[in-house]
């Protein structure tokens, strides 16, 4: 009985003991070390996120999607690298260490920053999965823009009114990303027209193949599509095509539309103005 | 004694190869453009140095208007097998030509063979697509079309005459030649399906730094001079010499020529007059202007000699002015406008003009040989398409 008690006071000796030495004595932290770091990284990830942007403009056209796609990726890096370097200044690393570390820390982190961690953890998964990028153009919820810059947290978008919305990665679980062009430089861009039925549809159909083949803005590489829908209320047209930059997508829009509607009244056919065609969903 | 290598030939479009620049050369041009690329956008200061540059009467001395005889006899030559067979392969031969080509090769061939020229449409007639101008297809004598370029206007009307031309040209049963710009051959390529409707073109090889130092040779050994001596400025090294042939092959300053000029003759010799510099005192140039005397050029190194620089964003209106005038070879400002979604033509106009881009000659404007290097970059940079060579 006796050497009972003696084992069990000897195993919480060690316990303790063992907790005494999961966080280092105050007087070994290198705070100065660990203010450094933590400097060191801010400061390189601020340079990243301003030089990247200031270089894409400045580089050749085809490196741009490429500079600004390796913001995201690097201040994950960094952010990593800080926290290796930084937790082993403050705790005594052992497996048993890492568990309590590890177990305390979700269950805080769980409670108190629910959303915070998940749109983090959404943040590292958008980094590898690569849903949306900088430079791309896409279109979560109402918002339709090109991504400006990814964060840990959320990323911005650039709307084509010039207004930037801030989305957290947390969307990434339980909404659709619509991403238009997923790292190319060019997107397809679809007008549309609405017609009443009676007219020549095979001449009008090339009319607007022309419109979009003689746009400043085509990128040639990529194939031009009229698609013709007959609906009940009249024929719908769309024009497909791709500018050579994504930037340029609402001016060649502008442009085909504007040089669509001349080529259909030169042919005679006559647009549909009843309010049925405005929110049809065109499949 | 062997008789020289002709300067140029005909050769299959897929095979021109632009010359390659010295490695040196390359890595000084790539790092003076990223330089230049995170400067502010002001304007250059020019380093003061002691040369002038060069008057017209020196430059006419010894770098006057090549004679475009050469290459068109070149072209007779490639062509002469072809036109001699009664039942050939194909009736059509495609002839695509670098850009800013001024000279009329393919025009002064056909006049001194006495072949029909189809006259070229004008805008109102391409844009009706009045088929009335399509040349006859039947015919005795060999039909030359020398720009197919002039045949289309990029505009929603302005395709339907070429296709028509093309379609007619399929089934042509006598001997036709077709020249054509190398941005429009792409491009009507694309739109017009050119390149299946017509055969495999052929186009002039690229002048490499040989072939140029044999070419400026002959432009220079016209000159009534004695000796001329071609010396860099920035080293004292001999680029070529009127007496000395051998020196004409090729250095680092002509394979940088040959590289920036992307082989094109006619955008080198520009470069090659507007490099030359004359030596800092009156009696220099005097002594230049004299004929029977030995005298020297000096040549400025390409980056240093104030060629057209494009100072626009890759967004600039400008971009797509010198696009649409590559494209159709020259342009009047009001068909420019028809040819451009809805920008202002008129302001990017005059900034080229000033810049030395573009330059106007009969109410039309066209792309200055000298400015086609940095306007091609300028294009490449910014994402457009491109030109077939």
């Amino acid at each position: 009985m006796t050497m009972l008690l003696a084992i069990d006071a000897t195993t919480a000796g060690k316990g303790q003991q063992q907790a005494a030495k999961l966080l280092r004595n105050f007087q070994d932290i290198s705070f100065l070390e660990i203010l450094s770091v933590v400097a060191a990284t801010w400061l390189l990830i601020l340079l990243i996120e301003r030089i990247a942007p200031f270089l894409a403009e400045r580089g050749p056209s085809r490196a741009r999607l490429f500079i600004l796609g390796v913001v995201p990726v690097l201040r994950l890096l960094l952010l990593a690298v800080s926290i290796c370097w930084i937790l082993p200044l403050i705790f005594n690393f052992t497996t048993q260490n890492f568990l309590v570390i590890f177990g305390a820390a979700s269950v805080a982190l769980g409670f108190a920053f629910k959303d915070l961690v998940s749109s983090v953890v959404a943040g590292v998964v958008a980094v590898w999965e690569r849903p949306y990028r900088p430079g791309d153009w896409v279109k979560v919820n109402d918002a339709y823009g090109e991504v400006c810059s990814v964060g840990s947290r959320s990323f911005r978008l650039r709307t084509a009114d010039d207004t930037i919305v801030t989305v957290p990665h947390l969307k990434l679980w339980d909404t659709n990303i619509y991403n238009s062009n997923d790292g190319n430089l060019t997107l397809m861009c679809v007008a549309d027209f609405y017609l009443e039925p009676a007219h020549d549809a095979a001449r009008v159909r090339l009319a607007l193949r022309d419109v979009a083949l003689t746009s400043a803005f085509l990128q040639l590489a990529r194939p031009v599509f009229v698609i013709v829908h007959e609906k009940p209320w009249g024929t719908h047209y769309r024009l497909k095509g791709y500018p050579f930059d994504a930037r340029d997508q609402f001016q060649f829009l502008s442009d085909l539309t504007v040089r669509g509607k001349e080529v259909i009244a030169a042919l005679g056919a006559v647009e549909v103005t009843a309010p049925v065609a405005v929110g049809e969903n065109p499949g | 004694m062997d008789k020289p290598e002709p300067l140029s030939a005909f050769k299959p479009l897929s095979e021109y190869k632009v010359p390659n620049a010295p490695a040196r050369e390359t890595v000084r041009r790539k790092f003076v453009r990223f330089w230049r690329a995170f400067r502010p956008t002001e304007a250059e200061e020019s380093r003061p140095d002691d040369l002038k540059t060069a008057g017209d009467e020196i430059l006419d001395e010894v770098a006057a208007r090549p004679d475009v005889g050469p290459l068109v006899d070149i072209l007779q030559s490639n062509l002469t097998e072809w036109l001699g067979t009664t039942q050939p392969k194909r009736w059509v031969t495609t002839i695509v030509l670098p850009p800013c080509e001024e000279f009329g090769i393919v025009e002064k061939w056909a006049e001194q063979n006495g072949f029909e020229v189809a006259p070229e449409p004008t805008a109102e007639e391409i844009l009706r697509a009045d088929l009335r101008c399509l040349p006859e297809m039947k015919g005795d004598r060999p039909l030359v079309i020398p720009r197919l370029e002039r045949w289309v206007l990029r505009h929603h009307h302005g395709l339907q005459l070429v296709r028509e031309l093309l379609m007619r040209l399929d089934s042509i049963e006598r001997h036709c030649v077709v020249g054509c710009n190398s941005w429009a051959w792409l491009w009507l390529s694309e739109v017009a399906d050119a390149s299946a409707r017509l055969p495999a073109p052929l186009t002039p090889a690229a002048f490499d730094g040989e072939r140029l130092g044999r070419w400026f040779h002959e432009l220079a050994d016209r000159s009534e001079k004695n000796d001329v001596v071609f010396r860099r400025s920035d080293n004292g090294q001999r680029i070529l010499s009127k007496t000395d042939a051998a020196t004409a092959s090729a250095n680092d300053y002509l394979k940088s020529l040959a590289a920036v000029s992307r082989g094109i003759p006619w955008v080198a010799w520009q470069l090659w007059r507007q490099s030359m510099r004359t030596g800092p005192d009156d009696a220099s140039e005097a002594k230049l202007a004299e004929k029977n005397s030995r005298s020297c050029i000096w040549m400025k190194p390409l980056a240093d000699v104030g060629l057209p620089k494009f100072s626009g964003n890759s967004h600039s209106v400008a971009l797509f002015v010198l696009q649409a005038l590559l494209l159709h070879g020259r342009l009047s400002l009001d068909l420019l406008r028809k040819v451009l979604p809805s920008l202002d033509a008129f302001a990017a106009l005059h900034r080229l003009e000033e810049e030395g881009f573009v330059v106007r000659e009969e109410g039309e404007y066209r792309v200055r040989s000298a400015g086609y290097p940095a306007a091609r970059e300028s294009l490449l940079h910014a994402g457009f398409p491109l030109d077939a060579l």
